[in-house]
């Protein structure tokens, strides 16, 4: 009887809940930018608004739901993209070796030794924001952990014997590292890559918090973070409902990735 | 009075019953080898019998060491306080038994009653007992060769003054000359301290040698019991005659060796009824409904239709009539060195050999002795440091040379369909696709295990697909690295009978690397030994056995066991 798996079962109610928001937010928040100054700032229980309403009238609650989007999208984007640039240059300094491994490993190195979240921000300054900017600075930035874990990955795979094997029937270096290598490496890259979504989640909304990323006026947890912070007395539900939001969205993207991850290891440790 | 007694042994898994309704009695003094093939459930009785079980396994049944009784129901805190003292553990690998980071006398003394600290005259002795020189004491296990760090594991599982020993393959990782050394010494210890011993054993040969009883294993079930001398001269089982006639002999080369069909079920795979029935060229119906249960006197059986006295003889040794060499070398290997360090002993040191064309030829040695490192530079995997490789012929690239390596999981790529796998390589040959069905049938595969990965396959159907992929670009050479080391011996008897088949029908040359004599003996005809990166010896197998020249070649075999 094989034990039921409770972690990526707990793990798996709120992002699920996260994608429903993400697809459809123009359904089930579509007065999410609705603004009523009338009303103004009202707290939580207020008629009509479960979360009550920020100081432009807007309802959080349908905020929060169609700021997933841009909260989850950016992070996607980055650890898929980190992950194939990690992929690709790791496999390269993990299989040939010699001066190429030399430098994307001093290159890994050096991107390591930054300071992530200032660099996007100079970065984001200096050529006027934009949340797509962030995105690629955070892709680039977020590369070196993915260059090395494939690297590793890679390094450990070369020396069993099916790839020598490979090496025997004369099979090109490309066909090696691409058709028997990067299969076997794959799994550890997408656990990473998961790891990497929840890391990104937090680092786009902090950028979001200081005011780079999203434009002024569009919903997003990290901004909506720091317009709320005035608020507080008047409607805790403006900072705690994203804030919790972003709490539950990474820690749940962390639980599946460690869960993952945990599981190629030990698949890894059987053969 | 028993030193060990278990009634009722059973251990669950996660997959069902690792080990069903075992009994099981040592006397003081005595050696009782339980003998098996993997996943017969030998290795999961000595972690049951230690309280060493791996989480998510389960054993029940009652245990007796001396005059303490054991309830095994109660779970590895049973075992507390008697674990080491009452009962200890010799494992397989000294590397991973030893901890990497402690002094070796620091290890036994650890292990000494009452922790021995500062206890030091203490600890020399026991050193002394196992034939190690003092400073070992001060040395960690990296500094010491195999053999010594199974020494000093076999000091600290003694530290204790144990009533029973179990040795779970204490030897299996050791070259012959070491095995027999250590074994030696613990015949000797053995009598000394008048200890019961529980040794657990793949190979016959040491089990015939060493044991006054012995117990046969398979798929967790007790097949046969009884007197060392008698359970493989003259076995009862069928199962029992099939691994004692599967176990390729010394001292001719059989035709074809009797291999029992199939191979041992995994867990989930253990058949209702005699669980040897699948397998077993006597089982009928009733076999496959009904579950034999062990009985007799001094000679115990579980099974249905056991053999009578007289129906066990020994395979008819078929003299081999061997086809002299070709004239025309394929390979000349001459001068060949090769360092790893500067400061390491060679590798190869100006190692000479040929191959003919068509012609098996073996290289036997233990491990250090280059015997690997010739192949990979062979292969083109190493590069030597000097000397020459000479291909006769124009074949370049991959019809020339293919390697089959020893542990066929690792050499089959997880994520490739067999399918895949051998296309590429017909491809590497020059060769369409189409070919893969007549690939696998050529060592007798199904062709519907074109479709399936590596990890749906059992060892033995690996190896097979191993060598298949090998044969594909129809290469002028096969080299095989130790091809069957890895294999259960019921499983290694039919990839030695299909690479006889393969040689006749395909004409090829063969370079068969192993330390095993009897393996190689029934391949090839010529080898050469190998010893510390030298050609030490070559010739003819049989007059190599009937006169062998050189000392190291004498002492090896000497030192196959139970032979």
């Amino acid at each position: 009887m094989k034990r039921l798996p409770i972690t990526p079962l707990v793990a798996a109610v709120p992002l699920a809940v996260v994608a429903v928001f993400v697809v459809g937010a123009q359904w089930l928040a579509p007065d999410a930018t609705t603004q009523d100054i009338y009303t103004g700032v009202t707290p939580p229980g207020t008629d009509g608004h479960l979360f009550g309403t920020d100081q432009l009238g807007r309802d959080i609650w349908q905020l929060s739901i169609a700021g997933a989007g841009s909260a989850v999208i950016g992070p996607i984007v980055i650890a898929i993209g980190s992950m194939m640039l990690g992929l690709l240059l790791g496999t390269l300094a993990g299989y040939i070796g010699g001066g190429l491994d030399l430098v994307l490993s001093k290159y890994a190195d050096l991107l390591l030794a930054l300071p992530t979240t200032l660099i996007a921000l100079v970065v984001a300054g200096l050529v006027d924001g934009g949340y797509w900017v962030t995105v690629l600075v955070l892709l680039v930035l977020f590369s070196p952990t993915d260059i090395r874990i494939a690297r590793g990955a890679v390094m450990a795979q070369a020396t069993r014997p099916y790839i020598e094997s490979a090496r025997v029937l004369q099979l090109s270096r490309t066909r090696i590292m691409f058709r028997h290598i990067l299969p076997n490496v794959l799994p550890i890259a997408l656990a990473t890559m998961l790891l990497n979504v929840a890391f990104a989640l937090v680092a786009m909304s902090a950028l979001s918090f200081l005011g780079f990323g999203v434009g002024p006026g569009t919903p997003d947890w990290g901004r909506q973070l720091s317009d709320g912070r005035d608020l507080i007395g008047q409607n805790w539900g403006a900072v705690v409902v994203p804030g919790l939001l972003i709490i539950i969205t990474a820690a749940a993207i962390n639980l599946m990735g460690d869960w993952l991850q945990e599981r190629f290891e030990q698949r890894g440790a059987q053969r | 009075m028993n030193a060990l007694e278990l009634v009722d042994l059973r251990v669950t898994g996660p997959g069902g019953p690792i080990v069903s309704r075992m009994d099981l009695t040592v006397a003081p003094g005595e050696t009782v080898a339980l003998v098996g093939e993997s996943g017969s459930g030998k290795s999961m009785t000595a972690k049951a019998l230690t309280g060493l079980l791996p989480r998510g396994v389960t054993a029940t049944g009652a245990m007796r060491l001396g005059d303490t009784e054991v309830r095994l129901d109660d779970g590895p805190s049973a075992l507390v306080g008697l674990r080491g003292r009452r009962i200890s553990l010799l494992l397989q690998n000294p590397f991973t038994s030893l901890s990497p980071v402690h002094r070796c006398g620091q290890q036994i003394a650890a292990a000494l009653p009452g922790g021995g600290r500062g206890d030091t005259a203490e600890v020399l002795r026991r050193l002394a007992e196992v034939d190690l020189p003092a400073r070992v004491a001060r040395q960690y296990p990296f500094e010491l060769s195999g053999g010594m760090r199974q020494r000093v594991a076999l000091a600290a599982s003694l530290a204790a003054d144990p009533l029973v020993l179990i040795g779970d393959e204490p030897t299996t990782a050791l070259d012959v000359t070491t095995q027999r050394e250590v074994l030696n010494l613990l015949a000797r210890i053995q009598q000394e301290r008048s200890m019961a011993v529980l040794l657990i054993t793949h190979d016959l040969g040491v089990a015939r040698e060493r044991a006054d009883r012995i117990l046969v294993m398979y798929a967790g079930r007790l097949m046969e019991s009884g007197p060392g001398a008698d359970v493989f001269s003259s076995p009862l089982h069928p199962y029992t005659s099939g691994l004692r006639d599967s176990e390729p002999p010394l001292a001719v080369r059989l035709e074809r060796l009797p291999a029992i069909v199939g191979s041992v079920p995994r867990a989930w795979e253990i058949p209702d009824g005699c669980v040897f029935a699948p397998r077993c060229s006597r089982a009928d119906h009733a076999c496959t409904v009904n579950t034999p249960v062990l009985e007799g006197g001094q000679r115990r059986v579980a099974c249905w239709k056991p053999l009578a006295a007289g129906e066990h003889a020994q395979p008819t040794a078929v003299a081999f009539t061997e086809t002299a060499r070709r004239d025309d070398d394929l390979v000349v290997v001459s001068n060949l060195t090769k360092r790893f360090g500067p400061d390491s002993p060679p590798a190869l040191d100006d190692v000479h050999i040929t191959v003919a064309a068509g012609e098996a030829v073996g290289i036997v040695g233990e491990s250090g002795s280059g015997k690997t490192t010739l192949a990979r530079c062979l292969i083109g995997l190493e590069r030597a440091d000097s000397g020459t490789i000479t291909w006769a012929d124009g074949e370049t690239g991959a019809r020339r040379a293919q390697i089959v390596f020893q542990d066929p999981t690792s050499a089959l790529n997880p994520a490739m369909t067999i399918e895949a796998a051998l296309a590429e390589a017909l491809r590497a040959g020059g060769l369409d696709r189409s070919e893969v069905p007549a690939l696998l049938d050529l060592v007798g595969l199904p062709v519907a295990y074109a479709r399936r990965r590596p990890n749906a396959l059992s060892g033995g159907e690996q190896q097979r697909v191993a060598i298949a992929r090998a044969l594909a670009p129809r290469p002028r050479l096969l080299i095989c690295d130790e091809p069957v080391s890895s294999l259960d011996v019921s499983v290694q008897a039919q990839i030695l009978n299909l690479m006889n088949e393969l040689l006749d029908e395909l004409g090829i040359a063969l370079l068969f690397i192993t330390h095993d004599l009897a393996v190689v003996r029934q391949v090839v005809r010529r080898v050469y030994v190998m010893h510390h990166g030298r050609v030490v010896e070559s010739g003819v197998m049989d007059e190599l056995i009937s006169a062998p020249q050189h000392d190291y070649t004498r002492q090896l075999f000497a030192s196959v066991p139970g032979r």
